[in-house]
């Protein structure tokens, strides 16, 4: 899982064995482990490959969660994965250009885009009706919404992981 | 959306599948040409889901954020106190309730995430 703001609370449902959330930032690090992560992964690029590689013996992860939409991040998304894996990407993705003879070789499925949810919701809409899981656990920061601005600001130097705007 | 109607005439259908032959042999005629008028309405539904026009395509593939009639929420205003949100009797699911003010926070990440561990699936443990 790369970029772990929000995704801490899917695999908690959905788990499988392992689950590594890759970030560097401590809060964030904290808030995956309380969700669901089994191990996290702090190092970037091919050392941050190089880490999935050896917890998978060789291979790479099944399933990969790019959640960032950074050029490097996507590629460590790509390289985590092993032939026949998955790569989901909701990281909205800003200048990534992929390489044709690379993802020939990788043999991964890539699949994403602007999430479609409808399929999940009544499913979800029950999860937190009941309080079964608490997602709302990702947002650290309320402000008013006439602040718009600083929580963008608090977000983007890492004082925030999420903010929530209220009216 | 042509996709709800469809959803919920196929519910329907299921009703009327269901059905033993005595409590449909018994029917009054009035409700009788209910069902034949249900029954129509089904057809015509499952004609439409298995032959779909263009436009709803996107919906029936679970493909909503890229209908050809989409409008972006980002560029409506959704910082805004309130906001018209379009197509919304096709993509949005009424709570049961108004929901608790503590369960509002929550309400927001979840579907954003499970999209992507949809489109990454894994194989059962």
């Amino acid at each position: 899982m790369l970029g772990t703001g929000w995704f801490g609370a899917v695999a908690a449902e959905v788990g499988p064995s392992k689950t590594v959330a890759m970030s560097r930032h401590e809060p964030r690090q904290k808030l995956a482990l309380e969700y669901c992560a089994t191990d996290i992964v702090t190092e970037r690029g091919d050392e941050g490959v190089a880490r999935i590689k050896d917890m998978t013996d060789g291979l790479g992860a099944h399933s990969v969660i790019e959640a960032v939409g950074t050029q490097e991040s996507m590629m460590q998304a790509i390289r985590s994965t092993r032939p026949g894996g998955h790569v989901g990407y909701v990281g909205v993705a800003h200048d990534v250009q992929l390489l044709g003879d690379e993802l020939f070789f990788s043999q991964v499925h890539l699949h994403g885009g602007p999430a479609p949810v409808r399929r999940f919701l009544p499913q979800l809409i029950d999860l937190i009706w009941n309080r079964q899981i608490d997602p709302g656990k990702v947002f650290d920061l309320t402000l008013p919404l006439d602040q718009a601005a600083e929580a963008y600001k608090a977000m983007d130097e890492r004082r925030a992981i999420k903010a929530l705007l209220r009216p | 959306m042509a996709v709800n109607r469809n959803q919920n005439l196929l519910g329907k259908t299921m009703l009327v599948a269901n059905r033993s032959v005595e409590s449909v042999t018994a029917l009054k005629p009035d409700e009788w040409s209910d069902l034949l008028h249900q029954i129509t309405r089904v057809t015509a539904a499952l004609d439409e889901l298995f032959n779909p026009a263009q436009d709803n395509h996107a919906f029936l593939m679970n493909y909503q954020s890229s209908c050809i009639h989409r409008e972006l929420i980002g560029t409506l205003g959704a910082q805004a106190e309130y906001l018209r949100v379009p197509l919304a009797d096709g993509t949005l699911v009424a709570t049961p309730d108004v929901p608790a003010d503590d369960l509002i926070p929550g309400s927001w990440p979840p579907p954003t995430c499970w999209a992507p561990a949809g489109s990454a699936p894994w194989p059962p443990r």
